[in-house]
Order: structure tokens, then sequence, then C-alpha cells
């Protein structure tokens, strides 16, 4: 496996970006069998010079703040679905040379006894590239400045013991527009024994059916898709903009549905669940 | 000999490596799932299958650059220069939500001797030119999401303030920046 996935990365080397600094990290999300007891994330460094990278795990998981911001919660380190104990990464320091890549193992030493379940903690993965240029003319003020950048990029690592189950309830789904933004809110809450991984997708339409489309960046798209991981429960709060000249009076339909699907991960770790789906109403006055 | 892939798994690499086009990265996973070998009179074919990872990448794009600095006088770079702001590239799943939080250096040092950097703003954009930026306190930190393409822009500025007798040397510190994905 990571044979062949380190030919792939050979093949990618040629769309990787050689100027910027830092380490390209895969999957981004681990997913471990209680069978196999062991995963693997690769690092692979598209720059020019040695990137040094040290390895830890936290516990945590993602849930939303007051205002549906999504948060880290690192606080229940001794959480029954804690993974914190009993995984560890390999090697805990390593340099990456510039076009090289190298293999992080996770391995589970999972206590006796452990029931069925999905186990959860997350992977930290600090990188520092080399110290950026100094500026500054020494010869006029002897004065030099100069920072290091460094990234430390955190991705789930989720482990999993017999049957796992998941699913996910919607409610309390709310969506106004605000400027030039349609923004929304909802609550969701998982069920079953595992994470819920899927997307939010959100369509807006008017009274006739008419699919309006709405604006992510530089793109423009008939559904909003956000990918979504519901851990415990979270109200994420979603933000996507109404191309110009914005919306003409009248009532609109907001389409929100939450479905386990998600097309950057293996379709073996999303775990299949019902599609849930609710619709608000939008008045343009 | 020819090689075929399923029809469905054809399709799906199809989409996902025009995405990962986009992203100029990539990571694939090809994993031969199932080898079909028929003898026949001119050709023969295989199936196979292919699973693509889509990676994360998180780099320090651009240093932040003060450029000549003298003493007693505070040098600002806004995070809306482009030219000399910080900036850190994120790429990744198209629309992900990602948090950002920073840890930011209160002075620099130079043996023993310190310099104040103060002020930290920071900016994220769905672009590499900042239109419909959004500025945010990096020491508070933001969620912004990746681009439809999954990309994201943020770029940090600040003040440095050397003192009127601010000693020779070189002053040095590390921003750091995590991303939860």
């Amino acid at each position: 496996m990571m044979r062949t996935l380190a030919i792939a990365v050979t093949l990618a080397l040629g769309t990787a970006s050689l100027a910027a600094q830092g380490v390209m990290v895969a999957p981004h999300a681990v997913f471990i069998d209680h069978r196999l007891r062991s995963g693997s994330v690769l690092l692979y460094n598209p720059g020019t010079e040695p990137v040094e990278v040290a390895i830890s795990t936290i516990f945590g998981y993602p849930t939303t703040d007051s205002t549906g911001r999504i948060m880290l919660d690192t606080l229940r380190r001794d959480s029954t679905v804690s993974a914190l104990g009993w995984i560890q990464a390999f090697p805990r320091r390593l340099t990456v040379g510039p076009r090289e890549r190298q293999t992080v193992r996770l391995l589970a030493r999972p206590p006796a006894g452990l029931p069925d379940g999905e186990y959860w903690l997350r992977l930290v993965i600090a990188a520092q590239a080399g110290r950026v240029p100094i500026t500054g003319v020494a010869d006029t003020t002897a004065i030099q400045v100069g920072l290091t950048l460094e990234v430390r990029t955190i991705i789930g690592v989720n482990y999993r013991k017999g049957p796992v189950s998941t699913g996910v309830t919607l409610s309390q789904v709310t969506a106004q527009i605000v400027g030039d933004s349609l923004i929304t809110r909802s609550k969701l809450e998982r069920r079953g024994n595992a994470a819920f991984i899927g997307m939010i997708r959100e369509t807006l339409v008017d009274s006739t059916g008419a699919v309006h489309a709405q604006r992510v960046g530089d793109s423009v798209v008939t559904t909003f898709a956000s990918p979504i991981g519901v851990y415990i429960a979270m109200q994420p709060r979603l933000a996507s903009a109404i191309p110009q000249p914005g919306l003409p009076r009248g009532r609109y339909w907001l389409r929100y549905e939450v479905v386990a699907e998600r097309e950057d991960l293996d379709p073996m770790v999303v775990l299949k669940a019902p599609a849930v789906r609710d619709s608000v109403r939008l008045v343009v006055p | 000999m020819a090689l075929q892939l399923i029809k469905s798994s054809t399709q799906n690499i199809g989409v996902r490596m025009r995405s990962i086009t986009k992203l100029s990265l990539v990571v694939a996973a090809l994993v031969l799932t199932g080898t079909t070998l028929q003898a026949q009179t001119n050709n023969a074919s295989i199936t196979a299958t292919a699973t693509v990872q889509t990676p994360i990448n998180v780099v320090g794009a651009q240093q932040l650059s003060f450029g000549n600095v003298f003493p007693g006088v505070n040098k600002t770079v806004v995070a809306m220069d482009l030219a000399n702001a910080g900036r850190f590239d994120i790429s990744g799943q198209a629309s992900t939500q990602v948090t950002l939080s920073f840890t930011l250096p209160a002075t620099l040092g130079s043996g023993g001797n310190t310099m104040p950097i103060v002020s930290y703003a920071g900016v994220h954009a769905q672009n590499s030119t900042q239109t419909g930026g959004i500025g945010f306190p990096p020491s508070v930190g933001v969620s912004p999401s990746l681009n439809a393409s999954g990309q994201l822009w943020v770029w940090i500025g600040a003040q440095v303030q050397p003192a009127t007798n601010q000693a020779a040397g070189v002053y040095t510190g590390s921003i750091v920046m995590t991303v939860v994905y």
C-alpha cells in the first residue's frame, strides 16, 4: 500500500509547488481497524529546503462554539472514547529532505477488553522549514529582523473496533441573507457509536423551483457543499455568497441536507448512514 | 495487452484528478484490488481500481518582511501588503472549514537583546489577491473555509518597535500557525 502510495507521490511531483516550505500530509484523516492495529501517514516535502518535523498526539474532536465556528475540543482527555493512551506515532522527530517523502506509522496497543466502538485522537504534525532569509540592510542600521515560519497540521485518527454505526439528526435549521452572504446554522447530533463523516449540502431555490447559484471564492456553484464531521454534536455556521446582482425580492427555500458521502476519503472508511434533510424559507424584502 | 479501468472507477478517477489538478498537488494511492488476465488471441485485459487520497498541504509561503529597520522608528507591515506580509497557503478538500490558531512572539531576540513585535493583524481570502478577504485578529484565531478548488490564503502583518538605543544584531522569532483539519 505504502509502496504504491509512494509511486503516486512521485507522479505528483510535477505539479507540486517548489517555492513554499512545509510538508504535504496524506491522508488527511486516518482510520485504523482493530484487526490491523496500525496505520500510516505520508509526509512529502515539495520544497527546496529540508523540513524538520515533530510528531505528537493529542485528544480532541471537532465541535462548535457559540458562533458556530468549528473548533477542536481538547479538554476531555479522560474521555472513554480517547485513544490517546494507546496509539503511538513513530518516529516522533524526522527530517524530510527536499522532494523526499517519509512515512509516520501509527501503532495501537488497545487495552484488553476494549468495548466495541470508535476511539479518537489527533495527530499533530509540526513542520519547521529552514530559517527565512534575514531582511534589513546591515550597512545602514546593523539591525536585521527575521521570522521563522512554522506550521502545525492537526488531523484526525479514528480507531474502530467491532461493529460500528453512525447517523445524524438535523434540527434548528436557520438561514438568512446578510449583505451578499447566505448564512446558515443547524444543530447536528450524532447517533450510533462512531463519528458521522459526511457533507452538508445547501441549495437555494425560488418559488418557481429554479435554483439560484451561490459563490464560493471565485467559483459559482448551484449547490454549496461543505465537508463535516459530527463526533458528538455541533451547530455549524456556514456562509456562501450570493453572486451579483443579488437575489430579487421574493420568497426562497433553502434545501439543507446532510449526507454520509465524502469524495476526499476512501469510500471504505465512510460509514453508511441515512441522509437527513430539511428546508427553511427565506424572504428577500 | 490492454489496461482497462472499470467504468465507474474511471469516472471517479477523472473527477478527482481534475480537482487535484486544480489544487496543483496530489497524492494518489493506486491499489490494484483485483486483476483478471485472460488468454485471448490478440489481447488481454486487467481490471484496476484506484483510490485517490486528497492531502492537506500547509506551507509558509512568504516571509513577513520588514525591510530596513532603524533604531527608534517603528516599522509596520500590514496584512494587506501582498508583497511583504507573511503568507501561509493551505490546500485540501474543497469547501472544508479549517480552524486556524497562531502562536505569535511578543518579542524578537538577538542574543540577550530583544525587540518588541506587536499589533498582529491577519487576512484570509479564497484567492491569492485578497479579493473579498476578511480581516481577523491572529491572537484569537479564525475558522475560514477552503474555496471550491480547496485553497485558502492567509496573511499576517505586524509592527516591530526598535528602541532608539536598539543594539545591533540579528533579531529572530517564530510565527506558528496551527491548522485543525
